[in-house]
């Protein structure tokens, strides 16, 4: 191979580098080790309530499973706290809780104006 | 007197970035942003998809950084994710019609290239400029990089002699184009 290239390789060593524009490494550095860390795609709590739902449900289907009596007992309990839930009694005391939640919402509790004028004098 | 400790080389710097050092990678990029935006702007011969090619090529070297071999050149891996990079925007480029991007297709150069073409600098590199791409990339990475062969066939994933093969070529092209400028005439039957 003919490689009398001399002044041409001189040319070609001698020739700078282009600058790189201004904004590239703030913009390299803002995409990498600046970046926002992605986020997890499940929260701590989120994973821990459906853990315990999973092993609930797990122990469930085994308790039905071995004791033939279970299940039984299981709606048995079920309807007795159903029953419980929708008698007229309960009923009648989540409605008194839930409008006292609602008038108490309601209520303006701003300190008396004598009160807000004395403690500015 | 005590000397100043010597900067920390590249694999050091992988190393610390992938412990949680999040400086040591900016440094990465303070070394190689030149190089990879120069490798890019010869590859792709347009500065701003230049930039995003240097870009894209740190940003896929961060979020594989553990995939990064010990006992590897940086150099070489980051060049080798920049001249893909690069490869995957000439590929697209080539989808689109001449009509849509009217500015390349038009070859003739104008008033204010032909002024930036006095000097020698200028001279050469449009001449490097119009060389086929695997020569450009081979000259980019040799003569204005001074990458070694064997780093370089790592980099372009080809066999040492076709990047030998390569440069011998893109230098006689060059002295085609830049006749009367640099060393002897071409030697014949040398073509693109």
């Amino acid at each position: 191979m003919n490689d009398d290239f001399d002044e041409l390789d001189r040319a070609l060593f001698a020739l700078p580098l282009e600058e790189p524009p201004a904004g590239l490494r703030r913009g390299i550095l803002a995409a990498t080790i600046y970046a926002a860390p992605e986020a997890p795609l499940f929260r701590f709590w989120e994973v821990v309530l459906v853990g315990a739902a999973v092993a609930f449900a797990v122990w469930l289907v085994l308790r039905v499973a071995s004791d033939a009596h279970f299940s039984s007992a299981l709606v048995a309990g079920s309807l007795t706290a159903l029953r419980a839930f929708f008698a007229p009694a309960t009923l009648a005391w989540l409605a008194a809780g839930l409008s006292t939640a609602l008038w108490l919402s309601l209520v303006n509790i701003a300190p008396p104006r004598f009160l807000v004028r004395s403690g500015r004098s | 007197m005590k000397e100043p400790a010597a900067p920390p080389d590249d694999g050091a710097l992988v190393a610390s970035a992938l412990g949680g050092t999040a400086e040591a990678f900016g440094t990465l990029v303070e070394r190689y942003e030149r190089a990879v935006y120069h490798l890019c702007l010869r590859t792709v011969r347009d500065p701003e998809e230049a930039k995003d090619a240097a870009q894209e090529a740190f940003f896929k070297a961060f979020r594989s950084l553990r995939t990064f071999k010990t006992g590897a050149k940086f150099s070489t891996w980051i060049f080798s994710i920049a001249y893909h990079a690069c490869c995957d925007r000439l590929e697209r480029r080539k989808r689109f019609s001449d009509a849509e991007l009217p500015e390349r297709a038009d070859s003739t150069p104008g008033p204010a290239l032909l002024a930036e073409q006095r000097d020698e600098a200028r001279e050469l590199r449009a001449a490097i400029d119009e060389l086929p791409e695997k020569y450009r990339t081979v000259i980019t990475l040799y003569h204005l990089q001074g990458r070694q062969y064997e780093e370089i066939a790592r980099v372009l994933d080809v066999p040492l002699g076709t990047v030998k093969t390569h440069l011998f070529r893109a230098k006689e092209l060059l002295r085609k184009r830049l006749a009367g400028s640099f060393g002897d005439a071409p030697a014949p039957g040398v073509s693109e």
